[in-house]
């Protein structure tokens, strides 16, 4: 069938309304729960390691996965399989390096447990600020991909689009908290993974579920070199960078790592992560078929044609496959995804805000417990409207660049920081602050010299930095300035509160 | 170094354990049973970061460098590259299963071994 912007909009709509009232129901049940700061922040630490699991798989597979690597595998064939790889890399790191003392530390925030033992003003005001860098640069593109999404796929304005978009998330996260969060994520992962299983299978049916037909059906299109690696990665170096930023990344994005504190142990945490690895490599192992599969029966013509990026060409396949209905469920999916993605950054930049730059900054751990809620939901406000603000302020603009920018940032400002409070018994404020304040400057500076910026969107020939993704020298400049910093001014204070935080870490003693 | 640390759950029934003093804690921070615990934690967590290294990055390096050893057919069209990324991924996931079934097994005994040393003689009720 054919398909013209707002083509879907019956069955999309029907789909779409049938997801927003199943998942306001769960928001609604979980607002009545929600009192305490314990219960929005951290769901009162009564999640299974299960859901938990399916949630973190909901948080991390925004629709840049879903719409964004199928249209890549679509249109630059084995390349995008190669990218895709790289996207599942941080979650063995991430439970072999921080989450079980992650969830000992730490009460509601990342930031906890890098001021764990450090002056409380200075720590968090620097955590705080790498934490809101990576929520905020990490949700404009996601914002701007589902009001271009929408408008394209209902038909209506991107403006509209963005508001409507950016209301509804705020409808779940300002009553409900973490509970409802959760919910959002657990039915839009469970969505997720069963919209590109039901594409696979339907890809694979036309093949006599045989990938080597598949493979012979894209290479009879577009030649054999479509199932060749071809140079999507610019080099050795370039490719490890892009690695680090995507492997280490993922241990300092704010909205992931919080999701271990709703967890009852460290234990939990430990398992949630398998549970989470399975659901995002089951993910990617799909993903290429459902990609393969549209450059087969869609082609690459009719894909870029209605978006450059190949962002269309599971909705495309869905429509070639099963008509209507198939391509008002993917859309729908695909809203739901960035609605929910966009719902776990407000949550996480609502807590820097309030939980590190509020409460224990501003009034140093005391407002009471009504204060500390009541603060946390202007904070999701604040931080909702500032992300709806810009999104409607980078209409039309080519923002893809930004999710790479987010992965930077959290490799460099916020992962080195968690790591060496954890595991380093000399690290004191002065080495925190100026580790996040290399991170942070490191990886913003260099992405503005590197090509993806200086070239692509300001026009010059050349680029003053060679590398797209600037990880590989951030991420070590930030952990140099940490060690250095703490070598050159020695805090004893925080040397002798290690022996606390080691035994919150390993054995779990004082944990929350 | 009189301080005190918040009450500590250390049986696991309730909340009927004593305080733990900086003094009795370093005791046992000191002792080897716990640095062998925290040294065996990172010696696997550390091999197993690194196999998901050797895999993610070798295969990075492996397309990069030598893209037509990636592009070598194994069927009609399938290419080595293929199986090749979804080895890769199947792996990382093993490597979590193998870290919480190391972690399951064994060093939860011991986490729960050392936490009971802490315990205070006289229960305070």
């Amino acid at each position: 069938m054919e398909l013209a912007p707002g083509a879907s909009i019956g069955p999309a709509l029907a789909f779409f309304a049938a997801i927003v009232a199943l998942t306001i129901a769960a928001a609604h049940r979980a607002a009545r729960r929600t009192r305490s700061a314990r219960e929005f922040y951290a769901a009162g630490r009564s999640i299974p390691a299960w859901q938990n699991g399916l949630a973190l798989a909901g948080e991390y597979l925004s629709a840049a996965s879903f719409l964004g690597i199928a249209g890549l595998i679509a249109l630059r064939g084995y390349d995008g399989v190669i990218y895709a790889t790289g996207w599942l890399m941080g979650w063995p790191a991430l439970l072999f390096f921080v989450a079980e003392p992650l969830r000992n530390v730490g009460t509601f925030t990342p930031a906890d447990v890098v001021a764990f033992r450090l002056r409380q003003r200075p720590v968090r005001m620097a955590a705080a600020a790498g934490a809101l860098a990576t929520a905020l640069v990490h949700a404009i593109p996601q914002v701007v991909g589902a009001g271009t999404l929408v408008a394209l796929l209902f038909g209506i304005d991107y403006r509209a689009a963005v508001l409507l978009s950016g209301l509804l998330m705020l409808v779940f996260v300002l009553p409900g908290g973490m509970i409802a969060t959760t919910w959002v994520q657990i039915v839009k992962a469970g969505l997720l993974l069963s919209g590109v299983l039901v594409l696979g299978v339907l890809v694979l049916t036309r093949v006599g579920f045989s990938v080597d037909r598949l493979s012979l059906a894209v290479a009879a299109r577009y030649g054999q070199a479509a199932l060749e690696p071809g140079g999507i990665v610019a080099g050795p170096l370039d490719g490890i960078s892009l690695g680090l930023a995507l492997m280490f990344g993922l241990l300092g994005l704010p909205h992931i790592l919080m999701r271990f504190f709703t967890v009852r142990d460290a234990r939990e945490a430990r398992v949630s992560v398998v549970y989470a690895t399975g659901f995002v490599g089951a993910f990617y192992l799909l993903i290429p078929i459902a990609g393969f599969g549209a450059a087969a029966f869609v082609g690459r013509d009719a894909i870029a044609a209605l978006d450059a990026g190949g962002n269309m060409a599971l909705p495309l396949l869905a429509a070639h496959l099963g008509g209507a209905p198939l391509i008002g469920f993917v859309s729908a999916v695909a809203f739901a995804a960035i609605l929910a993605v966009v719902s776990g950054l407000t949550l996480a930049g609502a807590s820097a805000l309030s939980h590190d730059l509020y409460v224990h900054a501003l009034r140093q751990g005391a407002p009471p417990e009504g204060e500390q809620v009541r603060v946390a939901r202007l904070s999701a406000l604040a931080f909702g409207a500032v992300v709806i603000l810009l999104g409607l302020a980078f209409e039309g603009h080519n923002v893809a660049f930004l999710v790479g920018l987010a992965y930077a940032v959290a490799a460099s400002a916020n992962f080195p920081a968690l790591l060496l409070a954890i595991v380093w018994r000399r690290y004191t404020t002065r080495g925190a602050v100026c580790s996040i304040a290399t991170g942070l400057i490191a990886s913003f500076g260099l992405i503005l010299l590197s090509p993806t910026v200086w070239i692509d969107l300001f026009g010059y020939p050349e680029a003053v930095f060679p590398l797209r993704n600037p990880a590989i020298v951030s991420m070590p400049a930030s952990f140099a300035a940490g060690v250095l910093a703490s070598l050159w001014w020695p805090e004893r204070k925080a040397e002798v509160r290690f022996v606390d935080l080691r035994l919150r870490a390993y054995l779990g003693v004082g944990a929350e | 170094m009189g301080r005190v640390l918040p009450p500590v759950d250390v049986t696991g029934v309730g909340p009927d354990a004593g305080w733990v003093t900086v003094a009795e804690a370093r005791l046992l921070l000191e002792s080897s049973d716990f640095r062998r615990l925290v040294w065996r934690r990172w010696r696997v967590s550390l091999a197993l970061a690194g196999v998901l290294c050797a895999a993610y990055f070798g295969y990075i390096l492996l397309v990069v460098l030598h893209p037509p050893v990636a592009g070598r057919r194994i069927g009609e069209a399938t290419t080595l590259g293929m199986p090749l990324a979804a080895g890769v991924i199947v792996l990382a996931w093993l490597l979590t299963v193998a870290y919480a079934w190391w972690a399951g097994s064994r060093h939860d005994g011991h986490v729960v071994r050392l936490r009971r040393r802490l315990r205070r003689e006289s229960p305070v009720k």
